[in-house]
């Protein structure tokens, strides 16, 4: 059993110690913030980098290596809005449609309406493969989902899909 | 009207005014110990608490500053792209396998071992001491391992991080020993939990492995520090579940079967991994010292072959894990990666390389999970359908089977994914997982590692299913009524004239229950009247009273100094269900179970 005086002495040792504790506390904020800061832009970076380099196969047609391309930098920041799409696009350019459409399923099962990945993600398909009814196809999808065409975003891109079919035809 | 003074509660006591504390007036020459204002006093208590606080802070950083360097240790070395080089994936490994040994051989020999277990022997055997030293080595070397692709993840390391920061705080603060060793699973709490991102998960492994009793004292301190830790890492590196996976629905109850295959398969191959580390890793322990330089070497290397073909084995795994739950593997391939995952973790484990395994096991669930639904989709379309719920599943039946911690299993698929939806497949596949280990491995993972460390900590899961013995199990019924507190003298010794036990039980109307002997009645019937009533005779004595289904071991407190105590319905004390003494707990005790 510990006497009266030296309890209140460990208990003032207690208080300084814990208040003293304070400052390693304060100096590790500062390097987590400076490392976590450090990283954060090294990893944006990657992102960019992958996406640029992705981008660029994509352009010159490799398919294959512009997936592999998004994927790193998918990995790295999975909801990048930007790269999502591409990576459904790239093995458009390819010619696997089916590949692609698995993809855009899925982008749109993980952001349904309003969906903006997804529309943005569609005119794209269509532009890229000028493919009309296969777009109509897919944004009528879209309403089977449940979301109607509420909003006038959709309803224009209907529109706008079924004018492109009937010009194609 | 009682002549019983009214009990004072707290509340009530008077609290003389509060004025500063002046030792100097009680210990003349100590004045250097004057404490500040009194608003600052702490009890040790609430010290603890804002300790626990504090600890998670620390740990909560200190994990973050972590993963932040395996995944720059990983960049500098392997690259940024999902797959490296096939000569950084043979080479990276390896080399820094040599440098690994060397840094654990010479500087952090601690930094060997399993994080789990050396915290439970920092609990039970070293009064909560965890060097700080082992802190810093941790930090550095499973960086540096986990980092090169060794296939090891880093939630089992941040746990020990987090006990060795909060031991070091304990000690700093000149806690007492009890507390002391409360603060290890404290620490160690904060560090899983923000390790996984899972502080509920964190909380329950704590709970299920290393203390292994819901103790109150511990457990406010240890959900503190887990949220403050949870809290610190998600301002850095955001709160996002660790896995990111698809809404899912149980569309028909037979579904539930192909997870009950899953938990099958899962629970036998757990079962299998676990032998494969408990029968190699003594082994190479018990080779010569100078093979622990290159061991976790050659362990690189195998790692790194196996890599050329499978780059996914290498490392945590974690974004391939992600692949699994969207459905971007077919069923073979998930059954490779499961595969190769078992013989590249087993070699970085029994090689001694520092690291955790909880990661690891998470994929391999994940793949061997997949595998078996892409299987059962194969021949049975209408039971599954598809693969990403199978692989989420899966990573919680192989954590249930190959840790042995179910409910911490199921949280922590929970917590993980951020999906309750899949909440019962889970613990279905779990279950029959946790089952098939325990029916053919005697003893979890982490007893066997502690008896082949030479350590005999006590198994939290032997702890967790011991058979309690209570009070109903060793009380017998009286073999005579009892007294009434309105009997006389007269009747009293009446009635103790046909009974055969030796000290009667009286009752009186309130509940109160009291006890006389045979012998102290005859000597009071001597000294009073006969008609003198068994309440004037007893009125100040009060024994206590215990319910059937009250723990032996706790009566043990109360007996103590009384022959017999009576054992009284909770529905009414004045309902007598049986009496115990203390020849009739050691009776029970020495029953055969």
């Amino acid at each position: 059993m510990k006497s009266v005086p030296l309890n209140i002495a460990l208990r003032y040792l207690q208080r300084r110690v814990l208040l003293l504790s304070l400052i390693p506390l304060a100096l590790l904020f500062a390097i987590t913030v400076t490392l976590a800061r450090t990283y954060h832009a090294l990893e944006a970076g990657l992102v960019q980098k992958w996406y640029d380099e992705g981008n660029a196969d994509l352009l010159a047609g490799r398919s294959g290596d512009a997936m592999e391309d998004f994927r790193h930098a998918l990995s790295r920041d999975p909801d990048n809005n930007l790269v999502q799409p591409r990576l459904a696009e790239a093995p458009l350019v390819g010619g696997r449609i089916t590949e692609a459409r698995s993809y855009f399923l899925n982008l749109w099962d993980s952001a349904p309406c309003p969906g903006e990945v997804n529309l943005e993600s569609l005119t794209r398909q269509s532009d890229l493969r000028n493919e009309a009814m296969q777009f109509v196809f897919h944004v009528e999808e879209i309403n089977s989902h449940g979301c109607g065409s509420p909003d006038p975003a959709d309803q224009a891109l209907v529109l706008f899909a079924r004018r492109r079919t009937s010009s194609n035809q | 009207m009682t002549d019983t003074p009214a009990p004072i509660r707290e509340t009530q006591v008077p609290v003389p005014p509060a004025k500063p504390v002046a030792v100097a007036s009680e210990a003349p020459g100590r004045r250097w110990v004057i404490p500040g204002p009194r608003s600052f006093t702490l009890s040790e208590g609430n010290l603890f608490l804002v300790l626990a606080v504090v600890i998670g802070l620390f740990s909560g950083m200190a994990v973050v500053c972590f993963r932040i360097t395996i995944e720059w240790v990983r960049l500098s070395l392997l690259g940024s792209a999902l797959a490296p080089s096939p000569m950084r994936v043979v080479l990276v490994p390896a080399g820094a396998g040599l440098v690994v040994a060397f840094l654990v051989q010479r500087f952090f020999r601690a930094a060997r071992g399993n994080g789990v277990n050396q915290t439970k022997a920092a609990v039970y055997v070293f009064d909560g001491y965890v060097p700080f030293r082992t802190v810093i080595g941790k930090f550095v070397t499973c960086s540096l391992a986990i980092g090169s692709g060794q296939s090891l993840g880093p939630e089992d390391p941040s746990l020990q991080m987090g006990a060795g920061i909060a031991s070091a705080l304990g000690r700093r603060l000149k806690l007492s020993r009890d507390k002391l060793r409360l603060l290890a699973p404290v620490g160690a709490a904060a560090g899983l939990a923000a390790a996984f991102n899972a502080p509920i998960s964190a909380v329950l492994f704590v709970i299920e492995e290393i203390i292994g009793t819901w103790s109150a004292s511990a457990l406010g301190a240890i959900i503190l520090a887990a949220v403050s830790s949870t809290v610190m890492m998600r301002g850095f590196l955001g709160s996002e579940p660790m896995f990111r996976v698809p809404a899912y629905t149980l569309a028909h109850p037979a579904e539930l079967l192909a997870y009950a295959v899953l938990g099958v398969v899962g629970g036998v191959l757990s079962l299998g991994f676990t032998k494969i580390i408990v029968y190699f890793r003594p082994r190479l322990r018990a080779l010569p010292e100078w093979t622990f330089y290159v061991q976790p070497a050659a362990a690189g290397l195998l790692i790194g072959l196996v890599g050329l073909k499978i780059p996914q084995a290498m490392g945590t795994g974690y974004p391939y894990i992600d692949q699994a739950l969207h459905n971007q593997y077919t069923w073979e391939i998930l059954a490779v990666l499961g595969f190769a995952k078992i013989l590249t973790t087993s070699a970085s484990f029994v090689s001694g390389t520092p690291g955790g395994m909880f990661a690891p096991v998470l994929f391999i669930g994940a793949m061997i999970g997949g595998a078996i639904g892409g299987l059962e989709h194969h021949f049975f379309p209408q039971l599954s359908a598809s693969v990403g719920p199978f692989a989420l599943v899966g990573m919680g039946t192989f954590f249930a089977g190959f840790l042995r911690v179910p409910i911490t299993s199921v949280f922590m698929v929970v917590e993980t994914t951020g999906n309750y939806s899949i909440v019962l497949p889970v613990m279905i596949s779990n279950t029959i997982a946790y089952l098939i280990s325990r029916k053919y491995q005697e003893f979890s993972l982490f007893d066997l590692l502690a008896t082949q460390d030479g350590l005999e900590l006590p198994s939290v899961e032997e702890l967790r299913e011991r058979v309690v013995l209570r009070v109903e199990d060793a009380m017998r019924k009286p073999e005579s009524s009892s007294l009434q507190a309105g009997d006389t003298l007269a009747r009293a010794l009446e009635i103790a004239g046909t009974s055969p036990d030796e000290v009667l039980l009286v009752r009186f109307p309130t509940g109160r229950w009291a006890s006389i002997t045979k012998q102290e009645l005859r000597a009071k019937a001597s000294e009073l009247h006969a008609e003198t009533l068994m309440r004037e005779l007893l009125s100040t004595n009060r024994l206590p009273v215990l319910h059937p289904d009250q723990r032996l071991d706790d009566v043990l407190r109360y007996i103590q100094g009384h022959q017999v105590l009576p054992v009284v319905s909770r529905a009414g004390s004045r309902k007598l269900e049986g009496i115990l003494s203390l020849p009739d707990i050691l009776a029970a005790y020495q029953k055969p179970s």
